[in-house]
């Protein structure tokens, strides 16, 4: 990929934007009819008594500036009035309206807020009396105590809010894991928030720094002719420095025994990259019938990460020097940068009941890497054993282009069939080796409603992937190799990539039990096949040739309302494979896999709920499958278990809880061995599981005062178990080179404090610790501290 | 240091600086000043916590009230006189309004029962009539079911279940029996009356024509309501009168703005009168909204579990920024703010809490620091299989990692076929989201070294035999990606066998 593809991407999207933001703009000049100024705080504050109406008073202020222009009211009996209204309040409501009404707007009624005044009904949101506080005295109705209306909504409130504070913290040990995603110095915190609306646009901007290396940018605009959806943000993103494996050359020279050595050419030092994102939708309408969409997604990842490298036969030092057989393992810093830019438009029309979209993705992914190398000495790498040769790259990332066109359609049949259909073809060009993957394929679904209450889709898939050998060969370093024994390298080393041809053909459907919606049902039934060209691989015990997969899947669900307040629920799926992916190792003929030829999973769960402020839920899971062929032989099992909480005890308090746990266990025999020495196929227990458990608090002491508060603790632990070697080895110390056991622990304070209505104070305080026990290179604590202010208006 | 200044930190700051800021600040405060009386921190109730697991909901949320009924009010004694030239004697000011309403036509004995004792009284006679004044709210209502439970009316006929009745509304709270609708008023939904679009008056009466079949043609019952003027209650201005949020809809910009552009009113989407089943949730919004995305939702998953537009997108949610948000150190998580908005991911959690709790492992996507959602790989709308973004997992998983994209000259099948085959992209304990550790992932399908002396063309003669030397055991086993640097596939040749992706 050149510079010149990124150019011209980058600017057919400017130029797009750009005309589309004009084209908004202008129309939205022929449509401006009300100042900006008039639309929340003036508005609200030019009613004459009471506090101001940001937003329902803004009607009657602009329509019935003079109560002249009140239709009269009629003189309806008192008798006959709602018992909510004394007899002289109703007696000036226009009940009716005698004159034609010129516009829709200007049918306003000054208003009763009828169920505020429902004698001893209290707002559910700040608990004030409707007999006491008067909750129709807006003119809408909302409680006069807390400007929330029946539902709990708040009628009112500010449109812009600036925030600034300071991010104290303190940290120990690894950065890595702590601050995978965040900077961890000591940061200012600010944050602009504002919405704004003249009735005709619509303007949503929210910008903030988060901490030193992260920024959030979003923005959305409404108007006439256009929308506008933006979305930036950039942030870090902590990558692991993993030692090499092997005797560290930096410690001294190897004996005779360190067949493995490794060469860390930056210890010490942590990898990060800088991520920025930005998400772009521009839309807007050609006409009744025509609408266009843009959007525009770019990403740069740029920064530092390891980049190791292995050579087979590297002789170090001349040490050992009788033994040319030493693994080599170099591992050093390598700058990176890259970045994707994609580019979407669309158009879509609807033709009589149907509708059409098409679209055209452009994607580009471009590097410029650091250039990382390292020399090789033997494996016809080199000249001749024992010296150093050229230097060799390592690291490459290609950089492609990929385009798709993807037509969808959509639209009735007839009154109880509809039709989906989803073409899409495109190509990947890697501009490095001049190679393309070429893609593509057709989604077509009927959904029939013909039988009440019950849906029914069939549906057919096809994805097909075909691929091309390069055409051009790496014959020279420092990417090719030009010495070497024929036939090993480049060209006659290369292997046609495989081609996937996917097909699958299913039917589903649901039914839901007429009007009382206490059992609905779910069930399925799929084949599916994925064809493979050129999935022979030549092992020294001769080729194998991987088979076509083909697999029979069923699904089924009831749910049940047992009572208003219990939901629940049982599915299963169930699938059957044949022929399942296989690996290979090409040097020793083993075969082995992890993909089953049987999967079922069940499901329970439920949901109880038995008042407005309490909601349990439960979900309980048994996920098993095999694989018992001539090639592997595994049993896997999951049993997931997840329960949360929700209660409210009272309006001010809200308490939320979970706890889950996710295993993992497969039994699989395992291979190690090389042709004829000792190989040995044993039967390893792997375990794996989690557990968390999470609480939240959220508390409003008083008006002014609110707490938050929470936990989350999680224990994980990958691991496996090796049996007693029938062939002579130790293998009692190998699971302890890999096991993972990690516990995390997050806790959480906030305090939020209102001086005024426009000024507030907040603190946050925020512990995490990360404590790898498997191996005790990434432990850290962080511990966070913020203050700030908050400004509304 | 200058004269003047003043050093905060590390940054001097001259008074020049503080007036700036301090008159910035002013400025920003000043502007349109609220003048609310009363403090407005936001209780939790209607919050969403910071951080804590969502809480879960029912999956209908439509409730399923029981029919409320109530026993019809009686006045003891009385006697149906039928003749309301008699009434209108004291109350003539009906004479005129029910000129052209609805009702005209009808009694007064109708609805306020039997009043021979209140005539023979003068009306001073207490509880000699049914006065709506005094009826409990049931009762009121229950007056007007005797005749709208089973007419043309057909709304009524779901009253008793619905959620205003069961929240204490009367039919009188919103229509006034005696509204007079002046000749030649201009209806409530004006554009049915100038006969426009089949489609709007789909929308008008979609609710109603969907809970059961009419009984007049569906223009025929667009008319009567029409004409009746709804009996002054008029969408969305009565709707305000409760729910008094709602108005600030009228004044903000957007597809589904109150009496905007496509004149959206309350009663577009709610049918005041009665709950609306699932089905007929999502069918409404399909009405206008049936091209992209929604074109593939009829056969999505989501629709076939039941799940309906509203679950998950919040046609109301507030037009105000937010006094308190969840604040941590790389995330704000403010509430959306657009009508349809989707919260994510808590929407999401909402059914799928195996998700988060997967998402709140060691190694996960940075959903939870806030710096992707589910829609980043996700369609809800089923318009791929899966709910994916695109035709396949691996199609979705390039646009991040376009460096693992290929196509390689020396590839790894299958990374080639699913990223899904190692790689769990909710969460894991382990490094990178892998199932498991690379070495017994890796070794679940590929034997594992055991090198030692032997003979022959792939010989590794002078290297110790792995299962008796626990250094070589600690470089075979500890993490294969360390040397297979390459998993992902390669475009370059690996020394020796030029697919073992170690270059």
């Amino acid at each position: 990929m050149t510079g010149d593809h990124h150019k011209s991407i980058w600017l057919h999207a400017f130029t797009l934007i750009v005309i589309s933001l004009a084209a908004g703009l202008c129309g939205a000049q022929e449509r401006i009819a009300v100042p900006p100024s008039e639309l929340f705080g003036e508005h609200g504050s030019a009613t004459a008594d009471g506090p101001p109406l940001m937003i329902g008073s803004v009607l009657a202020a602009g329509q019935w500036t003079d109560e002249s222009d009140l239709p009269p009211p009629l003189g309806l009996e008192s008798g006959l009035s709602d018992s909510q209204f004394s007899d002289a309040q109703f007696s000036e409501l226009p009940r009716a309206i005698e004159s034609p009404l010129p516009t829709l707007l200007s049918e306003r009624e000054p208003t009763r807020g009828a169920l505020f005044g429902i004698p001893g009904r209290r707002c559910l949101h700040c608990g004030a009396s409707s007999q006491q506080d008067g909750f129709a005295a807006r003119g809408i109705g909302v409680c006069e105590a807390c400007g929330h209306d029946v539902q709990g909504r708040p009628a009112f409130g500010p449109h812009a809010a600036f925030r600034l504070g300071w991010w104290a913290t303190v940290t120990d040990g690894s950065d890595v894991k702590i601050g995978e995603f965040q900077d961890l110095s000591s940061a200012p915190f600010w944050e602009w928030d504002e919405v704004w609306s003249n009735g005709a646009r619509t303007l949503d901007v929210t910008v903030a720094g988060l901490d030193s290396e992260a920024n959030d940018v979003r923005g959305y605009f409404y108007g006439p002719l256009l929308s506008l959806d933006v979305d930036y943000q950039r942030f870090l993103r902590r990558l692991d420095h993993l030692p090499p494996p092997g005797f560290d050359l930096n410690s001294g020279a190897p004996s005779a025994t360190d067949k493995v050595t490794s060469e860390d050419l930056n210890v010490g030092e942590d990898y990060a990259i800088r991520v920025q994102q930005l998400d772009t939708t521009v839309k807007g309408k050609l006409g009744k019938n025509l609408k266009w969409k843009v959007n525009l997604w770019a990403m740069r990842k740029s920064g530092e990460r390891q980049a190791a490298a292995m050579a087979h036969c590297f002789n170090v030092n001349s040490a050992p020097a009788a033994d040319f057989y030493t693994c080599h393992v170099l591992s050093q810093r390598q700058r990176i940068d890259w970045t994707t830019v994609e580019v979407t438009p669309s158009v879509e029309t609807r033709i009589g009941r149907a509708n059409l979209e098409y679209s055209r993705s452009m994607r580009a992914f471009g590097q410029n890497d650091q250039v990382v190398d390292r020399t090789y000495t033997a494996f016809d790498f080199s000249p001749s054993f024992g010296s150093p040769g050229p230097d060799f790259a390592s690291g490459w990332v290609p950089e492609t282009l990929t385009q798709t066109d993807r037509l969808r359609w959509s639209g009735p049949i007839n009154d109880n069939n509809q039709l989906y259909s989803h073409v899409y073809f495109g190509n990947t060009e890697n501009k490095f080796r001049d190679t393309r993957r070429r893609f593509g394929g057709l989604d077509l679904r009927l959904t029939n409603r013909a039988i009440e209450d019950v849906k029914l889709v069939a549906y057919t898939k096809v994805d097909v992937q075909r691929n091309e050998l390069p055409s051009e060969f790496l014959t020279t370093p420092p990417f090719g190799v030009n010495t070497g024994s024929s036939g090993t390298f480049e060209p006659s080393s290369l292997r046609h990539p495989v081609d996937y041809t996917g097909a699958r053909a299913g039917i589903k459907g649901n039914w839901l039990t007429p009007s009382t919606n206490w059992l609905s049902a779910t069930a399925g039934y799929e084949f599916h096949e994925l064809g493979r060209e050129y999935a022979q691989y030549d092992t020294v015990l001769g080729t194998f040739a991987q088979e076509d997969t083909q697999r029979h899947q069923i699904h089924f669900g009831p749910y049940f309302r047992v009572s208003p307040k219990v939901d629940a629920y049982v599915r299963y799926k169930g699938g059957f494979i044949d022929e399942p992916l296989i690996g290979v190792r090409p040097a020793d003929g083993k075969l082995n896999t992890n993909q089953p030829q049987q999967v079922h999973r069940i499901e329970l769960g439920s949901t109880w709920r038995p008042t407005a402020n309490f909601v349990a839920t439960s979900m309980f899971g048994i996920e098993n499958s095999w694989h018992e062929s001539e090639y592997a032989c595994f049993n896997e099992d999951n049993y997931p278990i997840l329960f949360t909480l929700w209660y409210a005890p009272t309006p001010c308090l809200s308490l939320t809880t979970g706890y889950a746990f996710l295993s993992n266990w497969i039994d699989q025999d395992i291979t190690i061995g090389f042709l004829d020495n000792p190989t040995e196929s044993s039967r390893w227990d792997y375990r794996g599981y989690s557990n968390l458990v999470n609480g939240q608090v959220s508390y409003s002491y008083t008006a002014k005062t609110r707490l938050v508060g929470g936990f989350e603790w999680n224990q994980g632990r990958n691991s496996f178990y090796t049996p007693p070697s029938t062939a002579g080895a130790d293998w009692s110390l190998l699971p302890t080179f890999s096991d993972v056991e990690v516990r995390t622990t997050r806790l959480n304070f906030g305090l939020d404090y209102q001086y005024n209505p426009q000024w507030s104070s907040y603190f946050r305080y925020s512990h995490f610790d990360y404590e790898s026990l498997a191996s005790e290179l990434d432990s850290g604590t962080l511990d966070m501290f913020l203050f700030g202010l908050l400004i509304l208006r | 240091m200058k004269r003047g200044w003043r050093r905060v930190g590390r940054i001097c700051v001259s008074k020049k600086n503080w007036l700036c800021l301090y008159i910035g600040v002013c400025l920003f405060t000043s502007c349109n000043f609220p003048r609310r009386s009363r403090y407005l921190i936001e209780t939790s109730r209607t919050e969403q916590l910071d951080g804590g697991w969502p809480a879960a909901d029912l999956r209908f949320q439509e409730t399923e009230n029981p029919i409320l009924q109530v026993s019809y009010p009686q006045v003891e004694g009385a006697e149906y006189v039928n003749y309301d030239q008699l009434c209108m004697t004291c109350h003539e000011t009906y004479a005129e309004t029910f000129a052209h309403n609805i009702h005209h036509g009808q009694k007064c004995e109708d609805c306020h029962g039997p009043a021979s004792i209140h005539l023979k009284s003068r009306g001073k006679q207490p509880g000699s009539i049914l006065n709506f004044g005094k009826l409990t709210k049931a009762e009121r209502s229950e007056v007007c079911l005797k005749c709208h439970s089973n007419d043309h009316c057909e709304p009524a006929s779901n009253w008793r279940t619905s959620v205003h009745a069961h929240s204490g509304v009367a039919c009188t709270d919103c229509h006034s029996a005696h509204y007079n609708v002046p000749e030649g008023t201009n209806p409530v939904d004006g554009k049915i009356a100038q006969g426009l679009a089949e489609e709007t008056l789909q929308q008008v009466s979609y609710q109603q024509q969907a809970l059961q079949p009419a009984r007049l043609p569906e223009a025929e019952l667009a008319i009567i309501r029409a004409e009746s003027n709804h009996l002054g209650a008029s969408s969305p201005q009565t709707c305000y009168e409760c729910h008094g949020s709602m108005a600030q809809y009228e004044h903000m910009a957007h597809p589904h703005q109150m009496l905007g552009d496509n004149q959206f009113t309350c009663s577009t989407c709610h049918d005041p009168h009665g709950n609306v089943r699932q089905e007929t949730r999502t069918d409404l919004c399909l009405e206008c909204h049936k091209d992209a995305p929604t074109m593939a939702w009829h056969s999505s998953s989501h629709s076939l579990a039941g799940v309906a537009c509203t679950d998950c997108h919040n046609p109301h949610p507030s037009t105000f920024v937010q006094r308190t948000v969840g604040i941590e150190h790389t995330n704000v998580s403010r509430p959306k703010r657009m009508p349809m908005a989707v919260e994510e991911p808590d929407t999401c959690y909402k059914c799928h809490p195996k998700v988060y709790a997967e998402n709140a492992l060691p190694s996960h996507h940075p959903i939870k620091e806030g710096k992707m959602v589910c829609s980043d790989c996700h369609d809800g709308h089923g318009q791929s299989e899966g709910n994916l973004r695109e035709p396949t997992l691996n199609q979705v998983c390039y646009r991040c990692h376009a460096d693992k994209q290929g196509p390689f000259a020396y590839e790894h099948p299958p990374v080639t076929q699913d990223c899904g085959i190692c790689h769990s992209p909710h969460g894991t304990v382990t490094n990178n989201l892998l199932h498991q550790p690379t070495t017994f992932l890796c070794l679940r399908c590929h034997s594992g070294h055991r090198v030692g002396p032997t003979s022959g063309a792939h010989s590794f003669a002078g290297l110790p035999d792995t299962g008796n030397n626990t250094e070589m055991q600690k470089a075979f086993f500890g993490d294969c990606s360390q040397c297979h640097s390459h998993v992902h596939g390669s475009d370059l040749p690996s020394p020796n066998s030029p697919h073992t992706l170690l270059r």
